[in-house]
């Protein structure tokens, strides 16, 4: 279940998902400036809402009444980037293992993505197919709870994309990561299968459907 | 072929030992009050910026003088740290050294605080959101990302200090071997007429050691 109800700058969102239990993937799809990307980072914990709660997967992150903000560092959260914000001072090893205590996961993410190869290399070297690649391994490789993802496969070739796509579809209905999707292209959120919410702005009013 | 006499090594030995060890202790504090500034708001910010760069507008004169009212042996930490440990601060070596400190540590400051205000915010938000705190996002993220502003600002406060005068003059005196050094051995050749050599002589180790380290910190700082 996935429940926010916020007030972030005079914008205000009520919006009650119930995530399939096979999909488990949600897809936000909106026109450009709708505040989708604000949805994401909100759940992620880098812009705090004025008012409300964000309830996701049996756990309330954030409550004002309540007085409740757990920060972004324990919200369990794995973020894959529009703009990847990899670091470039650091390896693509360094990038993916930044944040990961304990890397369980780093082998089965490494061939997930298939990036063996790449990770002595300096992360300026790396083509934009590649980086992306890169910010999606950061992102899992320390099995977050939570997945969101911010229309971040727009520089990966069609054909290497819907692989991507499946593998990553799979990997998330295995370790069961509740996933929200932030696309504008509703071709990408029927790949995955995903519980489709139609976001749009109306009278300082984000309305999801 | 020219060699440098003993008076010339004991100056610029000393100039060299005050710079780096000035230039040492104002680290830490440069760091962390740049880190500060760059990236917090908080209460009376504006009147500790203001504070930090006074050494950049007063007359190294007025520096001297404060410094001699706290560090003096009758000052208010000097007094302690006579009466306690009969350690006497004022016209010491060290003083030289907390001359140039003082005098440095704004260069230290705005230098790394420019670095780290470059830093994109959205690089810190992704850390956070892989689970780094603070202290992480400090040593793997600002750190290593403001090197070349702290470069920069070492080598601004170490030459800063190489030029020292008029504060250390004031507080720690003109002692040779002790407190003399490169700008004061210079300025009390400059008083003997017979000097003249001599004056010359210090006068180009100074800009050969400016430079030095000018090029020193271009090299590191790419």
């Amino acid at each position: 279940m996935i429940h926010l109800d916020f007030t972030y700058q005079n914008t205000s969102l009520s919006m009650q998902i119930k995530v399939k239990t096979k999909s488990q993937i949600v897809c936000l799809y909106g026109h450009s400036g709708v505040g989708k990307t604000t949805i994401l980072n909100i759940i992620a914990g880098i812009k705090e809402p004025h008012h409300g709660f964000i309830d996701i997967a049996g756990r309330r992150l954030f409550d004002r009444n309540k007085k409740i903000n757990i920060t972004s560092q324990y919200r369990d959260i794995g973020y894959i980037f529009q703009d990847l914000r990899l670091f470039s001072h650091l390896s693509v090893k360094d990038n993916i293992t930044f944040g990961a205590l304990k890397h369980n996961n780093y082998d089965a993410i490494i061939d997930l993505m298939d990036i063996d190869e790449l990770l002595n290399k300096n992360i300026r070297s790396l083509s934009g197919g590649e980086s992306q690649k890169v910010s999606i391994a950061r992102a899992l490789v320390k099995n977050p709870k939570i997945l969101l993802i911010d229309e971040s496969f727009h520089a990966i070739d069609k054909q290497y994309r819907d692989q991507l796509i499946k593998k990553l579809h799979k990997h998330i209905i295995e370790n069961q990561i509740v996933t929200i999707l932030v696309s504008h292209q509703l071709s990408d959120a029927k790949k995955y299968s995903a519980e489709i919410i139609k976001i749009k702005k109306e009278k300082g009013i984000i309305v999801a459907r | 072929m020219m060699t440098i006499s003993d008076y010339e090594i004991t100056v610029l030995l000393l100039s060299l030992k005050v710079a780096s060890i000035s230039s040492i202790i104002a680290f830490f504090p440069s760091l962390l009050i740049a880190y500060f500034l760059a990236r917090k708001n908080f209460f009376g910010k504006s009147f500790v910026d203001g504070l930090i760069h006074l050494p950049l507008v007063l007359p190294p004169v007025v520096i001297g003088f404060f410094l001699l009212i706290i560090f003096g042996k009758n000052g208010l930490v000097g007094d302690i740290f006579f009466s306690t440990f009969n350690i006497r601060i004022s016209f010491t070596w060290i003083a030289a050294v907390i001359a140039s400190a003082v005098m440095g540590f704004p260069l230290f400051v705005r230098s790394i605080r420019q670095s780290i205000s470059e830093i994109d915010p959205k690089l810190i938000e992704a850390a956070q959101t892989l689970g780094a705190n603070k202290l992480k996002i400090f040593k793997k993220i600002i750190f290593p990302l403001s090197k070349k502003g702290i470069i920069t600002g070492f080598i601004l406060s170490f030459s800063r200090s190489l030029g020292e005068f008029g504060a250390t003059i004031t507080f720690a005196g003109n002692i040779f071997g002790e407190t003399q050094t490169l700008p004061l051995a210079i300025y009390s050749s400059l008083q003997d007429p017979d000097s003249n050599l001599i004056v010359i002589r210090l006068v180009g180790i100074s800009i050969f050691i400016s430079l030095a380290a000018l090029m020193i910190s271009n090299r590191l700082s790419k």
